[in-house]
């Protein structure tokens, strides 16, 4: 497939070139997806999905257009080159466009990101994988009524990127992940949770684990109340870092949101951030992780970047366009999520170097404060300030978790929270291209109500 | 197109599955991006494929091909039928896809049809928006208009004998404004969309979009971040139209009943709220983002009553969720594309409006917090739960419209919402949104009048 994409990607340059572009770049996906999905506790749906297409992005100057189509037969492709030489021909000239990628460098060998097991799966052993979760999950929950959904998808990916100035880069990956949610009723009450667990490693899938924790956390969330409002300490843990500083820490980094003044760390490169104890990199090159590929998603080699060490801001995000801009050297984070989607700054694998206290030792310090396990909400990229609902969490008083919480919202904007950020926790765990411990912050807002 | 439709039929039937439907999608879609008057990405795509369903003895697969050759198609419906048998192995619940079937050709009709003009045209509109935009004020420093148009031709046949063509134009346009002064930066932002073409959008609207987000962007400069507490809250219709859609609307979709999740299970024909609440998802009104003659299963669209005076009354349904709930299909079915099996979807969701005058309403309020628009919802359906940030908002004092504060997010369980709703104004606005669910994105609109919910918590920082 490598090979065949590979050429196909020279016959478009050449297609589009003779339509008049001055610069041509093919990004080609080959994915194979299975995927199944269960309710109540049973297969519902099964679905094999065979996605092969082309992203192109073309230059007549500084003019540029962009095309997709989601197909790889040749007749196709020399309509999306047409079509992407016809939006470069509308556009107007972007003045911090200069070229697209044309490093030399080789790319890095990152190992851990193909398995052969997962490559080949077929149906029958993804649905024997998500019944092992649903039977733990109902281990956990006993006689209790629960609602078990969740789903399993298993990707085997080709990754080919050409362009017309020298690039060649192809991957092979694969990616695994497993999820489960338990709604619990006992009586009145009903408690809902979930778990997740993503791999590049069949091998490494643990479905009794998954099902258990989610129908865990879900009992945990009997009882839940509300609590008094107030200023207090607050345990994130990293079920819950992990959405706040996946979106709302790595957006605030993308060096194009810096560029357009629209991010909280605006003229922030060299200052004090964080506090001390937080170390914050982002490494594309990490064995066996999710976010981990050779090269980025304009064909830059992929690399190991500082964010943040000792609380002090070291490097934003970015990409060939917003480096050339501030003349830096690019970090090779232009990210896609698809040959559908246009190349945008992201984190690889961002990752918070663990601390050295347990979760424990962190609620037994706290006297009245809150620990939340989850939340789904983000923070205004601009300004910073996040109000987030407690989706799961609990009262903790005088170093014990007392009740679970429900009507609870925290907010604190995040250089607060980066800055008030006294311990990190022991504890990383990973999901998707996110590693995060739990941390105590020394007091957030907390609002609850009826 | 027809002949390989009945291919897929034909083969999945002769395989074994009880049920076979086939969407032949061919979409040409325009997106772009203007900032300040110049192009930041401007894409010009095509979508084509095939996304093929077989069912049996209760279960489904799903799959599809971009290979429209007789063999493709072939091969295609043959291994997807052969997973459906499969699976049906690991479930339990039996049943069978009962629904009537429609025949029928659906034209697409727009002034300035998207699919036949030039993508200049549209980029010319765009730089002239984020001009307009850039005029209005010294400190508008970003002026973006965000346009997206998508042309359909969809082919929709089933082993039921449905065989419908449907052709469909969608535009969208999301202007965003962000001011700077020396105290602050602020950004505000607009959804509008369509159905027709270009031509068919008002000059009143396209005004709209220019003055509407530059107006609370500047005034965003003034304001404060919002004190978390409890407070009587006035929703503006946007903010109103997004909680109707995530913290009803979501527990309303036929999936989340058959999946035993949602928490108006059990409770059809029940009250949920106060007798003057009426919600609709109407996917029939014409010119409506949202709206369709025929959904993505081939069923005729309907005007579904969510709420009747306070009482559920409806629920949106695919095909699968009324053949399980053995209730009548009503059209609710979408997938983001062929490559996506369709599930039950709000369209145009809204609540209906009362007789309060908003001054009124307002005066009436002695202390709380009028709070508009939408940067983010979002809900859980099991729990009940739902959590919506607004953009932007204003403080009532006795009475009175005070201090412009930013940034106020409202939680509160789906069923104790409703009742909180004391006054409902008889004003009315519309805006889009896109919906996420189930990793499908969906073009939907979602509004109503403005409202007073009495006591609930609201976060701040």
């Amino acid at each position: 497939m490598k090979q065949e994409l590979i050429e196909l990607g020279h016959y478009v340059i050449k297609h589009a070139e003779k339509l008049g572009a001055t610069q041509v770049e093919a990004y080609f996906e080959s994915t194979r997806t299975l995927e199944v999905k269960i309710e109540k506790g049973l297969i519902r749906l099964a679905a094999e999905k065979l996605d092969s297409g082309c992203g192109m992005r073309v230059a007549i100057g500084n003019q540029l257009g962009v095309s997709y189509v989601t197909s790889i037969l040749e007749k196709d492709l020399e309509q999306s080159a047409q079509d992407a030489v016809k939006a470069a021909q509308a556009s107007v000239a972007d003045s911090d466009f200069k070229s697209f990628t044309s490093t030399q460098t080789p790319y890095p060998t990152v190992k851990g990101l193909f398995d052969k097991e997962l490559d080949q799966l077929s149906c029958e052993q993804a649905f024997e994988i998500l019944t092992r979760a649903v039977e733990s999950s109902k281990e956990v929950s006993g006689t209790e009524r629960n609602l078990i959904e969740g789903g399993f998808t298993a990707e085997s990916k080709t990754i080919v990127i050409v362009n017309s100035e020298g690039i060649t880069g192809n991957s092979s990956t694969t990616k695994v992940k497993l999820d489960i949610s338990s709604t619990i009723s006992t009586g009145e009450d009903k408690c809902s949770s979930w778990e997740i667990q993503n791999s590049r490693v069949l091998a490494e899938i643990d479905p009794e684990k998954i099902g258990a924790t989610s129908a865990q956390n879900a009992l945990a969330l009997r009882g839940a109340k509300s609590m008094e409002c107030g200023e207090m300490p607050l345990i994130l843990t990293p079920r819950a870092l992990w959405e706040v500083l996946g979106t709302g820490f790595a957006e605030a980094l993308n060096a194009r949101e810096v560029q357009d003044g629209k991010s909280y760390f605006t003229d922030s490169l060299g200052s004090p951030i964080a506090s001390s104890e937080l170390e914050i990199a982002d490494n594309g090159i990490l064995s066996g992780a999710l976010g981990s590929r050779p090269f980025d998603a304009e064909g830059f080699p992929s690399q190991n970047t500082m964010l943040v060490k000792s609380g002090i801001l070291h490097s934003y995000l970015h990409d060939s366009f917003t480096s050339t801009r501030d003349e830096v050297e690019c970090t090779g984070n232009a990210t896609r999520s698809s040959y559908r989607s246009i190349p945008t700054i992201g984190a690889s694998n961002l990752v918070v170097t663990p601390g050295t206290c347990t979760l424990e030792e962190m609620i037994s310090e706290v006297d009245k404060g809150v620990l939340c396990t989850f939340t789904f909400d983000r923070p205004n990229s601009v300004t910073g300030e996040l109000s987030a609902m407690i989706m799961e969490g609990f009262l903790i008083s005088q170093g014990e978790v007392q009740h679970a919480l429900k009507n609870t919202l925290f907010g604190i904007t995040m250089q607060d929270l980066l800055k008030k950020t006294i311990q990190v926790g022991s504890d990383v765990e990973n999901r998707e291209n996110i590693q995060t411990p739990s941390i105590l912050i020394e007091s957030a807002k907390i609002t609850s109500g009826q | 197109m027809e002949d390989l439709a009945n291919l897929a039929i034909e083969t999945g039937i002769d395989t074994g599955a009880s049920f076979v439907d086939i969407r032949l999608e061919y979409t040409r879609k325009t997106n772009l991006d203007v900032v300040n008057e110049v192009t930041r990405n401007t894409i010009l795509a095509t979508e084509k494929g095939a996304g093929i369903r077989a069912f049996a003895d209760g279960s489904w697969a799903f799959g599809y091909t971009s290979d429209l050759s007789k063999a493709g198609i072939k091969n295609a419906a043959k291994s997807i039928t052969k997973m459906a048998i499969a699976a049906s192995k690991w479930t339990e619940e039996r049943y069978e896809i009962e629904a009537p079937s429609f025949q029928d050709l659906i034209e697409y009709k727009g002034k300035i049809p998207i699919d036949k003009t030039p993508v200049e045209y549209k980029i010319d509109l765009a730089k002239r928006l984020s001009k307009d935009m850039s005029q209005v004020d010294p400190r508008v420093k970003s002026a973006r208009i965000v346009y997206r148009d998508i042309y359909t031709e969809l082919l929709v046949a089933n082993s039921l004998g449905t065989m419908v063509r449907q052709e469909t134009g969608r535009l969208v346009f999301i202007p965003m404004c962000t001011a700077k002064d020396e105290r602050s930066t602020q950004q505000a932002h607009l959804a509008l969309g369509f159905t027709g073409g270009l031509g068919d959008v008002s000059d009143e609207l396209l005004q709209m979009l220019v003055n509407e987000p530059s107006r609370v962007a500047l005034s965003l400069l003034d304001s404060k971040a919002v004190k978390g507490g409890v407070y009587d809250v006035i929703a503006d219709p946007p903010l109103n139209g997004a909680m109707i859609h995530e913290a009803f609307g979501h527990a309303c979709e036929g999936d989340s009943l058959t999946g035993g999740s949602s928490v108006l299970q059990d409770r059809m024909g029940t009250r949920v709220g106060p007798e003057h609440i009426n919600l609709f998802d109407d996917t029939t009104l014409k010119g409506h983002l949202g709206s369709a003659v025929y959904d993505w299963e081939g069923t005729r669209t309907k005007r579904k009553q969510l709420v009747k005076d306070g009482v559920l009354s409806e629920f949106m349904h695919s095909l699968d969720t009324a053949s399980r709930l053995e209730m009548e299909a009503n059209g609710a079915a979408r997938a983001m594309t062929f490559m996506y099996p369709p599930i039950p979807r709000m369209s145009n969701t809204f609540m209906e409006p009362g007789d309060w005058n908003l001054d009124e309403l307002i005066e009436d309020t002695k202390e709380g917090i009028i709070m508009c628009n939408v940067d983010y919802g979002y809900t859980d359906s099991t729990k009940g739960s739902f959590m919506f940030k607004s953009v932007h908002g204003q403080l009532i004092e006795n009475g009175e419209r005070t201090d412009i504060v930013r940034d106020a997010s409202i939680a509160g369980q789906i069923l104790d919402i409703l009742p909180k709703i004391d006054a409902i104004c008889s004003d009315f606005f519309y805006d889009a949104g896109s919906c996420g669910t189930q990793g499908q994105m969906a073009w939907v609109m979602s509004g109503g009048p403005h409202i007073r919910l009495k006591q609930v918590p609201v976060g701040g920082v």
